[in-house]
């Protein structure tokens, strides 16, 4: 159904005053795959999410959605348009239920209350919720929440979906079922950009690993490549760290 | 569970025929002012509610779209003779307009910035009016006393149907406020009063649903100004635009309970005899006692039941229905 999406980012900038948040970063992303972006704490990601889903303005550089040019659109738009995201701090409608907060993200291609409510059900059921359908946002567990804010993103129905840290603080088990998920939306046809810390998570099933630190791209390739390039182990470990390993 | 949704429809049915039938035996005129003002604030504090109780736009407000919707109707007719009901329909329209073109700028505050903002919108239309030579400045306008009935939109002898006049605004509001509570329109309302940001995320352009809300609640309002006008038939700033017309309408709303329907009419029907007895058994002393009276209510609220008195009826009906699941389990075993 999203067969041939494809966002591209080029040469994004972004700056806090004298703070170069994010600097010159490029690559792209196509239904299908699994684009895992890792990072040391403060390395940008999360400012990079914002900056491609429009609650942040890059001062530089281009977001290409399909060939549309989405840069510093607003976010309900680019929503629309298909570029779905969750949050790091996971954020949910407290006060409504979790069937309501589906449904919020299912108005947008079913505008009638009806087909709105059936999709958000089968939405549930397939992340596994029903049985907390008409209970409240606020009273889910943490996983939970985490697990309902991927359903509202796919409720959109988008194209591409970009997870921030959905597996932090979930069991092994929890995570790999999220794993798992993830591997079917992929397989389904959507591009999905995952922001992790949980390595055993993500290496896994990630098809490509881009690495950010400091706001810059250090290294993009396969998980396998990855985890020995020397950059990477530097940035995450130190350099002592990194020349030991290679050795 | 069934049960109790039957005992909610059979009490809705009564409280409906009750509301159309008892009034008609009630001959006192203060009695019939006292229910004229419940019926006219219930639907205030509902049009409120769709603002502060749905989207979490906490208008203080209110007065600005009430006292510009009373001068209207009551500007075209007096100087151009121009049909109250038409006047009725056309402030409804000209308020809405004025609450969008003042959502433009107000709706990017957020939370307390917003209210601060709606006092301040308030104070401005009243010393605007009081200011305006053509509307009759701080004397305001008399409305000219033609021979009462339904197509002039005047009674003399009785008050009643005014009362009528008001229910069926209240009755067609909530009908509305019925369907959009269903519909994608109240979800997304509350969704934005939740958590602007995930109401970005999942695609809400947040503006424009803010500049319907204040929209739809300033249209409504504006007409209720028309109606109160014709009500008193005359408008002057200080009676129109007062300050304490914006307060009673956002304290109705939260005592009652904002975000569903029942609430503002259950604050109406509770407050607004409050304040009319105070006034009259006290006469000009009681100037404000009945401010203090609301101030106690909402403290009390404040402290025991945040969700306002709505809060307190769930609570009722929870209790009834665990009782009537403890009852069932007993009889099984």
């Amino acid at each position: 159904m999203s067969k041939g999406s494809k966002l591209i980012v080029a040469g994004v900038t972004k700056r806090f005053g004298g703070l170069l948040a994010l600097n010159d970063v490029s690559f792209s992303v196509e239904s299908g795959e699994i684009l895992a972006l890792i990072g040391p704490n403060g390395a940008g990601k999360t400012t990079l999410f914002n900056c491609l889903t429009g609650f942040l303005k890059v001062d530089g550089g281009t977001v290409e959605f399909n060939g549309q040019n989405i840069t510093n659109w607003s976010p309900n738009q680019i929503c629309s348009l298909g570029v779905s995201r969750t949050f790091q701090v996971v954020q949910v409608l407290q006060g409504m239920t979790v069937l309501e907060n589906v449904m919020v993200g299912a108005y947008l291609r079913h505008p009638r209350t009806a087909p709105a409510r059936e999709s958000a059900m089968a939405i549930l059921e397939r992340v596994g919720m029903v049985n907390r359908a008409n209970d409240l946002a606020v009273n889910l567990t943490l996983p939970e929440k985490k697990r309902l804010e991927v359903a509202m993103s796919l409720a959109t129905e988008p194209k591409v979906l970009m997870l921030d840290e959905s597996m932090a603080g979930l069991t092994p088990t929890e995570a790999a079922e999220a794993s798992q998920m993830i591997r079917s939306l992929r397989d389904e046809g959507l591009a999905l950009i995952v922001v992790e810390h949980v390595m055993e998570a993500i290496m896994p099933i990630a098809d490509r690993v881009i690495v950010l630190e400091s706001g810059t791209k250090i290294a993009e390739g396969s998980p396998a490549e990855i985890v020995s390039n020397p950059r990477v182990i530097s940035a995450y470990l130190g350099d002592k760290y990194a020349k030991r390993v290679i050795n | 569970m069934k049960d109790v949704n039957r005992t909610n429809k059979t009490l809705l049915t009564i409280a409906v025929l009750a509301s159309i039938i008892v009034p008609l035996f009630i001959k006192a005129r203060f009695l019939q002012h006292i229910l004229v003002m419940v019926v006219l604030y219930a639907v205030l504090g509902q049009a409120w509610n769709i603002l502060g109780g749905y989207v979490g736009l906490v208008s203080i407000g209110q007065a600005a779209f009430f006292g510009l919707g009373s001068y209207v109707s009551s500007y075209l007719s007096v100087e151009y003779g121009v049909n109250p009901w038409f006047g009725f329909v056309l402030a409804g329209l000209i308020t809405a307009l004025f609450g969008f073109l003042i959502g433009l700028p107000v709706t990017r505050l957020r939370g307390r910035y917003f209210a601060i903002a709606t006092i301040a919108l308030g104070q401005v239309m009243k010393v605007l009016f009081e200011n305006w030579q053509r509307v009759g400045a701080a004397t305001g306008l008399m409305l000219p006393l033609v021979k009462e009935g339904f197509s002039t939109f005047q009674f003399h002898t009785t008050k009643l149907p005014y009362y009528y006049i008001g229910l069926a605004m209240l009755g067609i509001i909530i009908l509305f406020m019925r369907y959009m509570e269903r519909s994608r329109l109240g979800y997304y309302f509350k969704a934005i009063r939740e958590n602007e940001d995930v109401a970005t995320a999942l695609g809400i352009n947040k503006t424009s649903y803010k500049l319907i809300a204040i929209a739809i609640s300033a249209g409504i309002t504006g007409m209720c100004g028309t109606f109160l006008a014709q009500y008193s038939l005359y408008v002057e700033p200080e009676y129109m635009f007062n300050h304490n017309i914006s307060v009673t309408i956002a304290l109705i709303a939260v005592f009652g309970g904002t975000g569903n329907i029942l609430g503002p009419i259950l604050g109406s029907a509770i407050l607004l005899p409050i304040s009319e007895l105070t006034r009259a058994w006290m006469g000009s002393t009681g100037t404000g006692i009945d401010m203090m009276i609301y101030g106690a209510f909402i403290v009390l609220i404040c402290v025991y039941q945040p969700r306002g008195l709505m809060g307190v009826v769930r609570n009722i009906q929870a209790r009834a229905r665990a009782q009537v699941q403890q009852a069932r389990r007993g009889v099984n075993v």
